[in-house]
């Protein structure tokens, strides 16, 4: 089976997506079969990094439902108003409209409507995309329309395609979202590895631990990146704290490095165009550290970080408010 | 008579294997078990989760709790699953992605002395 590695960060803009592209690009040049994936559907941006001029393939994906409204048999009594959950009901001028762009789909104006005047209709929710890059090796990207709903099915889909062309040795590199939402929990399900992405901040700290907890959920053997790690000394010593506590394979540390931010101006990966520089030499190294442990010997790795039992979660429950209580 | 439900990558019977992931696995194989642990029926259904573009979870446990099932299988289950798993008071097992589901109920079994 190919193997998976998903790189996560709870927090955003730590370097998920300089670290999982070099570590894409690092095993290319040493031969192995990559397939990148950009999960992070919200914001892709691992075809920039990447230096993808066209795409092979785009598709429409239309999976989502939302209500309409059917002005035929419409008496604008406003009950839709008052029972949807998600206030997507607008008076527009002294007509009730359904925004689409917050519209859920959750049927209950459906079931409400006195004169069956509302249906269901599908609607397109992003597109999936296909490339081969720059480096040669093929990479698969999720991309949500602004204003839809996070979905972790559309994540999904792109990894279901990337294990269909994978091979017995490819080495599937996804590229999560930030944070530990839908899309999150879909790019760490069903992977082989975890490798989480952090910064000596405290929200960096805070965010780790979080995303951690979803991948001991999933029973992931997780390694570690610290990006900047030069920025704040006391905070650095708590997350090394935390990972030696918690079993995390510490694979490396990046430093503060100004060609970072230059290289992604100029839309190339730092890799390739300032080899030299200490962020690119450290990228270079934590890839070699991935190559030699988690590739080649991903058995003995995971035996050796695997969660000792999964945490238990206790869920928050939201209760939809109820209905004709509101205005 | 125990019903167990196992998170399955086709609809290939004892001889498929456990899914990848639970929540959206493509399908589910529920299997129910006469007093001797002898397995007697087989049924294949398409998981609602894999089709979900949130909750997916939710929507895969309801579909069990529909068909009456006691214990469910899958390769490991996150945050949503174990939430619902813990509030329907379901047992639930992990057995590794790519078991044989035969080898899965055997172990079942053992676990929660069906035999």
């Amino acid at each position: 089976m190919a193997l998976e590695i998903a790189v996560a960060s709870g927090k955003g803009g730590v370097g998920k997506s300089t670290v999982s592209s070099a570590l894409a690009i690092y095993l290319h040049r040493k031969d192995y079969d990559v397939i990148a994936v950009d999960a992070d559907a919200d914001a892709p941006n691992l075809h920039l990094v990447l230096e993808v001029d066209k795409w092979e393939k785009e598709e429409w994906f239309e999976d989502a439902w939302i209500s309409e409204i059917d002005y035929s048999k419409c008496t604008n009594c406003g009950i839709c108003a008052e029972v949807c959950p998600y206030e997507a009901v607008e008076l527009t001028g002294n007509k009730y409209t359904i925004n689409p762009v917050i519209c859920e789909g959750c049927l209950t104006c459906i079931l409400a409507c006195p004169e069956k005047a509302i249906r269901r209709v599908k609607t397109g929710r992003g597109y999936v995309r296909l490339a081969k890059t720059r480096y040669g090796f093929p990479l698969w990207m999720a991309e949500l329309l602004p204003g839809r709903p996070n979905t972790g099915k559309l994540v999904t889909e792109i990894k279901n395609r990337a294990k269909a062309m994978a091979r017995e040795n490819t080495i599937i590199v996804v590229d999560s979202a930030a944070g530990i939402g839908c899309q999150v929990i879909s790019s760490l399900a069903g992977a082989n590895a975890a490798i989480l992405v952090t910064e000596p901040t405290p929200a960096g700290l805070s965010d780790l631990k979080r995303v951690h907890t979803i991948a001991k959920q999933f029973l992931l053997p997780s390694a570690l990146i610290i990006n900047k790690y030069d920025i704040n000394p006391e905070y650095l010593d708590k997350i090394l704290a935390y990972a030696k506590e918690e079993n995390i394979d510490v694979l490396g540390m990046i430093p503060y490095d100004d060609h970072v931010p230059a290289a992604i101006a100029k839309m190339k990966h730092p890799i390739k165009l300032y080899p030299d520089s200490p962020a690119a030499k450290a990228l270079l190294d934590i890839s070699r550290k991935v190559e030699n442990t988690i590739v080649r010997n991903w058995r003995e790795w995971a035996r050796r970080h695997m969660p000792r039992k999964p945490v238990h979660y206790t869920p928050i429950l939201i209760k939809p408010r109820e209905i004709g209580a509101r205005r | 008579m125990p019903k167990i439900a196992i998170a399955s990558e086709d609809s290939k019977g004892l001889d498929d294997v456990v899914a990848s992931r639970f929540a959206r696995a493509p399908k589910f194989t529920i299997v129910e078990l006469d007093e001797k642990g002898e397995v007697q029926n087989i049924k294949i259904i398409d998981n609602p989760g894999a089709q979900a573009t949130g909750g997916a979870a939710i929507k895969a446990i309801q579909a069990l709790i529909n068909e009456g099932v006691d214990i469910v299988i899958g390769p490991a289950f996150g945050p949503n699953a174990q939430a619902v798993l813990a509030e329907m008071k379901i047992k639930n097992m992990v057995i590794p992605a790519g078991t044989r589901i035969r080898d899965a109920i055997e172990k079942a079994k053992k676990e929660y002395g069906l035999t």
